[in-house]
């Protein structure tokens, strides 16, 4: 079953790396032919992964909004016109802002759409005002190499997925799972690493190793501060981010404590350090750019034709 | 002293003198450049004296050999030793070469002084002097073939240094190439002759091999290491047909065509064949060989002379005249009389080419008879003493020439009567032709080339050619004893000391001469004769180049063929050149057409893969980060592909 | 225990999609563009595999992550105008100096 499950993939994305390679701009750029090879394709995908996956909610979710984010990003590398291309990608923030809502990341989703689309997308907008030449110009009429781009994309991104999904049996879960699709299991696995037991057990379990270093999760009282008297000042905290209850994680509904005060709290004490640094690193992205931006640029006295598109391409052998 | 230290320090002391003259002379000596090789020839030469003294003649041994130390040893079977042999050959040779290197030293200090010499000349030219005794004291002095071998190659080299002195000459250049190129020819032989005497004897001195060979082993190729040992002394003394190197030799200086080409190097070839007289009279047919060689040489050369007009020239063909004499005087067994000729010769010889340097000193570099005349009264001790020489040379009765020529003339007429006439009409050519070249140098009306201001030379010049002109009189008499009542004039006879004194070196050749050829009215009648005919070719030259000088032109116009054919020297330099020079040329090119095309071809189609490798990967570098960037992301993938299939 | 797989899977696709467009778009801004959704794509997987092992490190490094791409984006916009302002061109084949 694994190994059907891993063929069809394969045979979904070479049908979706075509639609896309029709779709790239170019003299073949044939968008209708596209979209009858890259659309079924998709479809293809979701069902697939309904029917092979095991979704404990938030299934339809996912399909809407990542079909929404798939053929978004398609658009973007495939349309001739980078506003578009700008346009789509806030289409494709907001797709995966919502995935992110559906797995219980609130925060990320709404930092998400605050700092891209509000803060980079509208920056990237600008300078295509600013940059960009008017009517088509050549360069974005002709991908350079769409073919060999396409086929070493999909097969790299086939090559990942191929592998998470094509795996030789493990154990079964000690767990009371019930569901035979869990079967081809590095999650399985990691999980029974994360919680022997499985996560059905609210009751004392022993702790495994990650759960010396991380804490017992929380019990009913609901995590607290008062593991630090465990002697481990920063460490020591709980840090389960779903239901205090620890059962259904695919709740869409928060817990006691939302997700932004888990993820505060979690970054104000044990990744503090980190935060500095990365407000370090913004100031001095900030100071580069105001370098950058005083930088008087002549234009250069000899601005060499650009060649025609695919010229560069066609010169070179294979790669 | 004993005569084994002269014989050490013999030729150490040019060679010291050369190498201070070379180091030093430039920076430190400059005018006194030529001291340290006067000094170190002039020591030599007192040691070759001193040495001569001591020897003393019949006390001891008539060899003495002094070993001087253990050169080097191949495998375990055999030594090669530098080792000397002084025996009475060595003495004479000793002495004439150190003599006359001596007077041309002397005489060199002035005549390369002043315009004769290019950049960094004056010291170059001693210490090639010097290097050049040296190599002449080794070559004589050796006690093995080894030895010979090294002197005999070591003259050469000289000779091609001294030869293309004036080396941005392009004609004096080629000169040198010639004389060292055409000198292989026949060091091939000689070396071969070496080899094939070791081979058959298993040594290389002189004493071991000569003894082995008067026993009787070796057999049927003792001739042959004749014959090989022959072609080494055919090319080295110039006889036919390696005789082309000696008259293009003229363009080095003239204080070397004196030394090297007249009285020194040239004679190396007779002193060898005399040295190993003990393997050429084994067989009668290679001294019969030797003997048509020398004679048909001398015959040769001197028809030539008769129409050069080259002062210089006329000479070296005269020499090779000469020395084809003493190749006769070899091949019918009268070895002490072909010594005695070199030892004649060296004396006028010298002074001849001396007086010529002279000459050409007063006249500016001109040395072409057409160009000048007349020059009795503005070159007088010149003059005196050049007559000197050619009177000697033309064997002018009384004279050294005159001794040493009829000894020859007269062995040669005992055993080969052909040569021996040759002999006689050689004599005659040869009266005629060096007065010719008198005549025409110095009488008639004086004409001086436009521009010179043609003076005599100095005394540096000039005492050399005294000294040599006074040798060129009495030399003659170390061979001719006093018999009175009998002989020559009533008073004088050959073979007298110098004969006596050589006897032991060349018992070889006496031991196979046929009965004696003393004695007999026959003899005293040949010396009148030779007399005469000298006599005869220097009237019948005044009268022809100074009584009716219209003589000349008018032979000429008469036979003009066979005058231009004598001109041409019979067209030998280009006979070699279409047969030998010409081919070995296309040859040549062939190898570099060869080198050029098809080894460099094929590197060149090597190095084409490298070349094509880099054309190919070049364009991978468009400098478009795209493409870096799928490259990358293959290798990437190829990665992943592999790991996670693993 | 969320399943991961279909979050992986979607997260690839994007991170593919995002590097297609980067080697083959021509334009600058387009190929920047493409960066940022693979941004996207590893912003997901992240989420989801920190979903996996019950904690919240996937979504904190998602967090530093968007800081970095925005500092990225800013000072490579700032960069790709002074490029512009070089050359009059978004194109990117026009550099290639490199040639060779």
């Amino acid at each position: 079953m694994t190994g059907s499950f891993a063929l069809i993939l394969y045979a979904l994305f070479a049908l979706g790396g075509a639609g896309v390679y029709l779709a790239l701009p170019g003299t073949r750029s044939l968008k209708t032919a596209a979209a009858l090879l890259a659309l079924p394709a998709l479809a293809g995908l979701m069902v697939l992964l309904a029917t092979r996956v095991v979704f404990e909610s938030g299934l339809a979710y996912f399909i809407i909004f990542g079909s929404i984010a798939l053929v978004a990003t398609a658009r973007v590398i495939t349309h001739e016109k980078p506003v578009y291309s700008a346009v789509y990608f806030v289409l494709v923030v907001l797709a995966i802002a919502f995935l992110l809502v559906v797995q219980q990341a609130e925060f990320l989703a709404v930092a998400l759409v605050v700092v891209y689309a509000g803060a980079i997308l509208v920056t990237y907008v600008f300078v295509i005002m600013l940059a960009q030449q008017s009517g088509a110009p050549a360069y974005d009429r002709r991908a350079r190499e769409p073919l060999f781009a396409v086929l070493l994309g999909f097969l790299t991104m086939a090559t990942v997925a191929g592998r998470v999904t094509d795996l030789p049996r493990e154990r079964a879960s000690p767990g009371g799972r019930t569901d035979v699709a869990r079967d081809f299991s590095p999650w399985t696995q990691a999980s029974q690493l994360s919680s022997p037991g499985g996560r059905a057990n609210a009751g004392v379990r022993p702790p495994s190793g990650r759960e010396q270093e991380y804490g017992r999760p929380p019990g009913p009282e609901g995590p607290g501060y008062d593991r630090a008297t465990s002697g481990r000042s920063t460490h020591a905290v709980a840090q389960r981010d779903f239901t205090a209850s620890g059962a259904q994680p695919d709740s869409l509904a928060s817990a006691d404590m939302g997700n932004t005060v888990m993820v505060g709290r979690v970054m104000l004490t044990r990744y503090v350090i980190a935060l500095e640094i990365a407000g370090v690193l913004l100031l001095v992205a900030m100071i580069g750019a105001i370098a950058m931006a005083r930088k008087r640029v002549p234009a250069d006295e000899y601005v060499p034709p650009a060649p025609e598109p695919g010229a560069a391409g066609r010169t070179v052998a294979p790669f | 002293m004993s005569i084994e230290t002269y014989a050490k320090l013999l030729p150490l002391l040019p060679l010291i003198g050369a190498v201070l003259a070379g180091a030093f002379g430039r920076p430190l000596l400059r005018g006194w450049t030529p001291l340290p090789v006067i000094l170190g020839v002039g020591l030599s030469f007192a040691c070759s004296i001193a040495i001569f003294m001591s020897y003393g003649g019949g006390h001891q041994a008539s060899q003495v050999p002094v070993p001087v130390y253990s050169w080097f040893a191949t495998g375990s079977r055999d030594t090669f030793n530098v080792e000397f042999l002084i025996d009475p050959l060595a003495i004479i040779m000793l002495l004439t070469v150190t003599g006359v290197a001596l007077l041309v030293v002397i005489y060199s200090r002035d005549y390369m002084r002043h315009d004769h010499h290019p950049v960094r000349g004056y010291e170059r030219f001693f210490a090639y002097l010097g290097l050049f005794v040296f190599s002449m004291v080794m070559l004589v002095l050796g006690g093995n073939f080894l030895l010979l071998y090294l002197g005999w190659e070591a003259v050469g080299l000289c000779s091609y240094l001294l030869i293309g002195f004036y080396y941005d000459k392009p004609s004096a250049a080629a000169a040198a190439k010639k004389a060292f190129l055409v000198n292989r020819v026949g060091d091939f032989g000689f070396g071969l002759g070496i080899l094939l005497i070791y081979l058959t004897f298993g040594s290389l001195s002189y004493e071991t091999v000569f003894n082995m060979v008067r026993d009787g082993v070796g057999g049927e190729r003792v001739p042959i290491i004749a014959l090989l040992l022959f072609c080494g002394a055919v090319g080295k003394s110039a006889q036919l047909p390696l005789h082309v190197w000696l008259p293009d030799a003229m363009e080095g200086p003239s204080p070397v065509s004196a030394l090297i080409h007249a009285a020194t190097m040239v004679t190396a070839g007779v002193y060898m064949v005399a040295r190993c007289g003990v393997i050429f009279t084994a067989s009668e047919g290679v001294m019969t060989f030797v003997a048509v060689v020398g004679g048909v040489t001398a015959l040769f050369a001197a028809t030539i002379a008769l129409t050069q007009h080259d002062m210089k020239r006329i000479l070296a063909y005269s020499t090779i005249s000469q020395l084809g004499y003493m190749f006769l005087g070899l091949g019918v067994f009268a070895a002490d009389s072909a010594v005695f000729h070199l030892f004649t010769h060296a004396f006028f010889k010298a002074l001849l080419f001396l007086g010529a340097g002279s000459v050409m000193h007063a006249m500016g570099g001109i040395i072409d008879l057409r160009e000048f005349g007349g020059l009795r009264k503005v070159l007088p001790w010149t003059y005196r003493t050049v007559a000197i020489g050619c009177f000697a040379l033309a064997g002018f009765p009384l004279l050294s020439g005159f001794w040493s020529k009829d000894e020859i003339i007269h062995a040669a007429l005992s055993r080969q009567p052909v040569l021996g006439v040759m002999a006689i009409a050689t004599a005659l050519l040869t009266a005629f032709y060096t007065f010719r070249m008198f005549y025409r140098c110095f009488h008639g009306e004086k004409r001086v080339p436009p521009g010179v201001h043609a003076h005599e030379s100095g005394a540096w010049m000039l005492i050399p050619l005294v000294i040599l002109s006074v040798g060129a009189i009495f030399a003659g008499y170390a061979n001719a004893r006093l018999d009175p009542g009998h002989g020559f004039l009533g008073l004088f006879a050959p073979h007298g000391w110098f004969a006596h004194f050589l006897e032991p070196s060349v018992s070889a050749f006496k031991a196979h001469a046929g009965p004696s050829q003393h004695g007999g009215l026959a003899q005293f009648g040949l010396m009148y004769l030779s007399g005469a005919l000298a006599i005869i070719g220097i009237v019948a030259a005044y009268i022809v180049y100074v009584g009716r000088p219209q003589i000349p032109s008018r032979v000429q116009a008469a036979a003009p063929r066979l005058h231009t054919l004598l001109f041409n020297k019979y067209y030998i330099d280009e006979l070699y050149d279409r047969v030998i020079v010409r081919p070995a040329r296309a040859i040549g090119r062939t190898c570099y057409a060869v080198d050029t095309y098809a080894i460099d071809g094929l590197l060149w189609l090597i190095t084409a893969v490298p070349r094509g490798l880099a054309l190919m990967l070049r364009t991978l570098q468009q400098g478009a980060l795209q493409s870096y960037g799928l490259a990358m992301l293959a290798g990437f993938a190829i990665i992943l592909l592999w790991v996670l299939s693993n | 225990m969320p399943e991961p797989s279909a979050y992986v899977i979607l997260g690839a696709l994007l991170f593919a999609m995002g590097l297609v467009g980067f080697l083959s778009r021509r334009n600058l801004i387009v190929m920047f563009l493409s960066t940022e959704v693979m941004f996207q794509g590893v912003l997901v997987n992240l989420v989801a595999l920190g979903r996996l092992h019950e904690n919240l490190d996937g979504q904190i490094f998602a967090l530093f992550l968007l800081v970095i791409a925005a500092v990225e984006a800013g000072l490579g916009l700032g960069l790709v105008v002074l490029l512009y302002r070089r050359r009059e061109t978004l194109d990117a084949d026009v550099w290639s100096n490199m040639k060779g």
